[in-house]
Formats: structure tokens, C-alpha cells, sequence
């Protein structure tokens, strides 16, 4: 046993130590930019590149912004029906059409990104467009429907891109959940006389850590999702309140300035800075994701 | 009136036939145990009872039951399964929610009272199931942090706050110490005074102790029905005498 353990461990090792020279690649890549301009990297929403090194300034707030704001969109438009489905699916379905739903998710969640991201530019952006104009034709006067001119490119497309992307891998967690739920509470919920909505409210009461996982977890996704976003949202640096205004997020940032990066002095540690704050997101979204989803544990 | 009447129910799960035709009468405001060994179909006949048995798949029930003379099939689901409580034999109330609200939310969705009453109903099912001075204090506290015994007195009282006319008992003290079960059997001599009480059991002596009419169910099939002296002093059927005598089961 003892050794099988020490067989394992350079593997183990592996995994943690990608993680830690990863980690400790993008602080040290950091450090110039750091060094140069402090925090305002972080805190203001200026992208100045200049041959002249003591002029390039970089500050990402607008991509920061961009990616809580697209992720948070896709989380409001994915977790009800993600609920839905999940509820849809094991609840309603005939035991025998179900894998007809299942199969078709569980693809959808692991197409490569791009096709999503095609998609997008050539069908859900020009749709969109039509109905943003139409909404901001007679609401613009609400803030999250003010920007002027929609042309489709923008915060909302990015977000019901990303929603689109994460439904199923949210939908199949909360399933699992679901479905997993001891039958002594199903009979317990049934026993009492209440509607099939009422009982499917205590029942989905039960998983809640479940679902706030699902949801972190597939917030976590959408954080990290690249391509498909960068078609779509505008990649403009922007700051709007407006759903229908384009923006950045950072990953979009980094894949779309990558290229010219290395003409520059401080814009690859610029960029090195904007994955260092994707990783962060990205790490304690997902941690927090899988503490409730450990701490799960009544009875 | 009879509270239950169960006329020639037959009951399967996919091709196995599990009650082979079972006919049975049960007065109001008695303890009527339904004893018989494991896999004898007890429970899926306490089930039917109030139809959970059709949450499972592939169930084909035939046959009728009725509730004080209405057919439960014709009934509104949501009104049968508050005229009939449940009570199982895991002891099953949601652990992640407080004592409290295991018997509140209930009460709101069957709109048994409002607003400030539902305290009353909450404190009335707990004093009823004998529970409210142990847990009086801790109301808003996990359910899960109760005893055994304790949490079976709680379904006990969530099912009592819906007034049901019939609660249905399933092996209630097969997952509990000889003390709490002692409880539990006490607190249904009490309820059988109000309420019509249907309880599953596999142990005779248990149904000697608490039941004033006895059934004995064998192989999907009623053997014997009686008086609780009758069946266990002086049995018709050679299988019961075997059974209450303990020499098959």
C-alpha cells in the first residue's frame, strides 16, 4: 500500500505544481506593470499603447467589469432553466424519453467553443440587434436599455452566448442533485398533501448547496470562456451599465491584444496581469463552488 | 361508516404480483395493524392507502378503496393525502429545515391557518405528539438535530397538523431503541381515541401490545382478520397461529 502511495505521489505532485508555477509565471510576468503604474492596472479604464515606454499605460477595469457582468447575465438567464430542465427531465419525463434530452446536453456541453462563438456573430447577434432596437426604441429612458444605437455586439449577446453554453453543464449538475435526493423525502414531501409545485419547491430546498455549486461552478465557466465571447461582445473598452452596449472581458482582452503584445514593453505584463485577475476569479469562484458543495452533507 | 375498505385490490410491480386480492374493512377510531413477514406486501398496501405507492414506476393497482364511502381514486390527490397522514418508517422529516417549519410549511400549503395561527397549529401537533416540551426552546433549530425518537414524534405531529382522519402508520418504531419505540407506542394508544390508525408491523408482540383489530397478510393474500384476543388467543388459520406464535415470519 505504502508504496503504491509513492507511486502516486509524483503524479499528485504534478497537478499541484502546474498549478503553483503557473500561479507564480503570471505574478512574475506581473511585476513590470506592477512596478510601473501600481494597481491603476486594476482600477482605471485606460488602454494607452505607446513605443515610448514611459508612456504605455494599461488599466483593464473595463475587462474586469465586462467579465462579472457577461457571467452574471448568463447566470440569470441559465440557473431557472437549468432548474427547469433538471426538474423537467427527472420528474416529468417518461423513464424512456429521457435519455433523449440527457444525450443532447451532455453533447452540447463539450462542442468546442467556436461553433458556439459562430453562431453567435452570424444568427444571435443579428436577432439580438432587432430586438434591442426595438427595446430601446420605447424604454431606453431604463438605464440597462439606454445605450444608444444597438448593434447587436454587446454585453447581453456575450451573456445569452455564455447562458446558452452553460445550461447544460449547470442543468446536469443540478440533476444529478436532484435525482439523488433520498426517496424517504420524496414520500415524506407527497405524503403531506401538497401540489407538485409545492413539493418540487422543498424538494429543490434540499439541494440549494447543489444548485448555489452548480451556479458557481458554471459562473466559473463563464468567466473563462474565450472565443466565442470575443466574437460577440464588441471588444470595446467600455464601461456601460446598458445591456446593450459593447464591451470587453478578459479573456476576450488577452486573445485579442496577444498578437501585437510583444511590439510593446509593458503590454505582454499588462496582459500577464489580466490573467493573473482571471485566475483569481476564477479561483475563488470555483473553490467556493466546490466548499458548499462539500459542506453538503445533512443527513 | 368505515374509515377504510379495501375491496379486492390487487397490486404489482411490473409483472410481479405483490397483493394477490385483498379485501379488508377498518373501523373509524381504532388501531388496526396490519402484521405479516417481510415481502408480505404490508407496506405496499398501507400505500395504496393514500396512493404514494404510485410514485414508483410500472405500479398497476386494481381493485377499489374506499375512504368513509368515497372512493380514493375519484378524490383530489392533494385532499386525500391530507385526510390520510403518513408516517414511515425511516424517520423522515427535512433535515434542513428547522423544527418548525417541518410542520409549518405544510400547514400554509394546505391552508390549514394563517398568518399568527399556524403558531398554534404548530404548538397543538407538537403537544399532541407528545414532543413540544422537549423542543419548545429550539424551534428554529435544524430538524436534524434531534433524537430518533424524536424525529419520528416530529412526523408524527407534521402529519397530526393537517388533521387527517386517518394516519398510516409504516413500521413507525423499526429504526428506534426499545425506549423511544415504547414512546411512540404510548402516543398511538392516545391517538387511536381520534383518529383511525392503520400500522404496519412485522412484530406480532408489537401488534398484541397496540391494535384492537388485527390482520395477518401472507403472500400477498389476507389469511386471517379479527378481533387482536381472537387472533392471538385463539386464531382460526394454522399460518397464524404459526405466525403469532413465531414460528414462521
Amino acid at each position: 500500500m505504502d508504496q503504491f502511495k509513492i507511486f502516486l505521489l509524483p503524479v499528485v505532485g504534478l497537478v499541484f505544481g502546474i498549478i503553483i508555477l503557473m500561479l507564480l509565471v503570471f505574478t512574475l510576468n506581473s511585476i513590470p506593470i506592477f512596478q510601473h503604474e501600481g494597481v491603476a492596472i486594476y482600477t482605471t479604464n485606460i488602454w494607452k499603447a505607446s513605443e515610448v515606454s514611459e508612456e504605455e499605460f494599461y488599466g483593464i477595469l473595463s475587462a474586469i467589469y465586462g467579465t462579472i457582468y457577461t457571467s452574471t447575465i448568463a447566470i440569470t438567464i441559465s440557473l431557472p432553466i437549468s432548474i427547469g430542465l433538471a426538474v423537467f427531465v427527472a420528474d416529468l419525463m417518461p423513464r424512456r424519453l429521457k435519455e433523449l434530452l440527457i444525450i443532447p446536453t451532455d453533447i452540447m456541453a463539450g462542442l468546442p467553443t467556436i461553433l458556439y462563438g459562430i453562431w453567435g456573430v452570424f444568427v444571435l447577434v443579428p436577432t439580438l440587434a432587432e430586438i434591442m432596437k426595438f427595446i430601446h426604441g420605447h424604454f431606453s429612458f431604463i438605464p440597462l436599455f439606454s445605450y444608444y444605437n444597438p448593434t447587436g455586439f454587446s454585453y447581453l449577446s456575450a451573456g445569452v452566448l455564455l447562458a446558452i453554453m452553460v445550461t447544460p453543464f449547470a442543468t446536469s449538475l443540478i440533476r444529478e442533485a436532484y435525482v439523488a435526493i433520498p426517496n424517504i423525502y420524496r414520500e415524506a414531501v407527497y405524503s403531506l398533501g401538497l401540489t407538485r409545485f409545492e413539493a418540487t419547491k422543498v424538494l429543490l430546498s434540499y439541494i440549494k448547496p447543489a444548485i448555489i455549486a452548480g451556479t458557481l461552478l458554471a459562473f466559473g465557466r463563464a468567466v473563462g470562456e474565450t472565443v466565442a465571447v470575443s466574437l460577440v461582445i464588441g471588444n470595446a473598452f467600455n464601461i456601460d451599465a446598458s445591456l446593450f452596449a459593447p464591451g470587453y472581458t478578459i479573456s476576450s482582452l488577452i486573445a485579442n491584444q496577444f498578437g501585437n503584445a510583444f511590439a510593446y514593453k509593458l503590454m505582454p505584463s499588462a496582459l500577464f496581469s489580466a490573467g493573473l485577475a482571471l485566475f483569481t476569479i476564477g479561483l475563488i469562484v470555483n473553490i467556493a463552488g466546490l466548499i458548499v458543495l462539500k459542506r453538503w452533507g445533512y443527513a | 361508516m368505515n374509515a377504510v375498505e379495501i375491496e379486492g385490490v390487487k397490486i404489482s410491480y411490473g409483472n410481479l404480483e405483490v397483493l394477490k386480492g385483498v379485501d379488508l374493512s377498518i373501523p373509524e377510531r381504532i388501531c388496526f395493524a396490519i402484521m405479516g413477514p417481510s415481502g408480505c406486501g404490508k407496506s405496499t398496501l398501507l400505500k395504496a392507502i393514500n396512493r404514494l405507492i404510485e410514485l414508483n414506476d410500472n405500479v398497476k393497482i386494481r381493485g377499489e378503496i374506499k375512504l368513509f364511502g368515497q372512493s380514493i381514486f375519484k378524490m383530489d390527490l392533494t385532499r386525500l393525502r391530507r385526510e390520510v397522514g403518513m408516517v414511515f418508517q425511516h424517520p423522515n422529516p427535512f433535515p434542513h429545515m428547522s423544527i418548525y417549519d417541518n410542520i409549518a410549511f405544510a400547514v400554509k400549503c394546505n391552508r390549514i391557518a394563517k398568518g399568527k395561527e399556524i403558531d398554534k397549529v404548530v404548538e397543538w401537533a407538537l403537544k399532541k405528539a407528545v414532543l413540544w416540551d422537549e423542543v419548545k426552546d429550539r424551534l428554529k433549530n435544524k430538524a436534524n438535530q434531534l433524537s430518533g425518537g424524536q424525529m419520528q414524534r416530529l412526523c408524527i405531529a407534521r402529519a397530526l397538523a393537517l388533521k387527517p382522519r386517518v394516519l398510516l402508520m409504516d413500521e413507525p418504531t423499526a429504526n428506534l431503541d426499545p425506549i423511544a419505540a415504547s414512546k411512540i407506542e404510548d402516543l398511538i394508544q392516545e391517538l387511536k381515541k381520534e383518529y383511525t390508525i392503520v400500522i404496519v408491523t412485522h412484530s406480532p408482540a408489537q401488534a398484541a401490545r397496540i391494535a384492537d383489530q388485527v390482520a395477518f397478510l401472507y403472500l400477498g393474500k389476507v389469511v386471517e382478520v379479527g378481533d387482536v384476543n381472537e387472533i392471538f388467543e385463539k386464531p382460526k388459520n394454522e399460518l397464524t397461529e404459526k405466525y403469532v406464535t413465531g414460528r414462521i415470519g
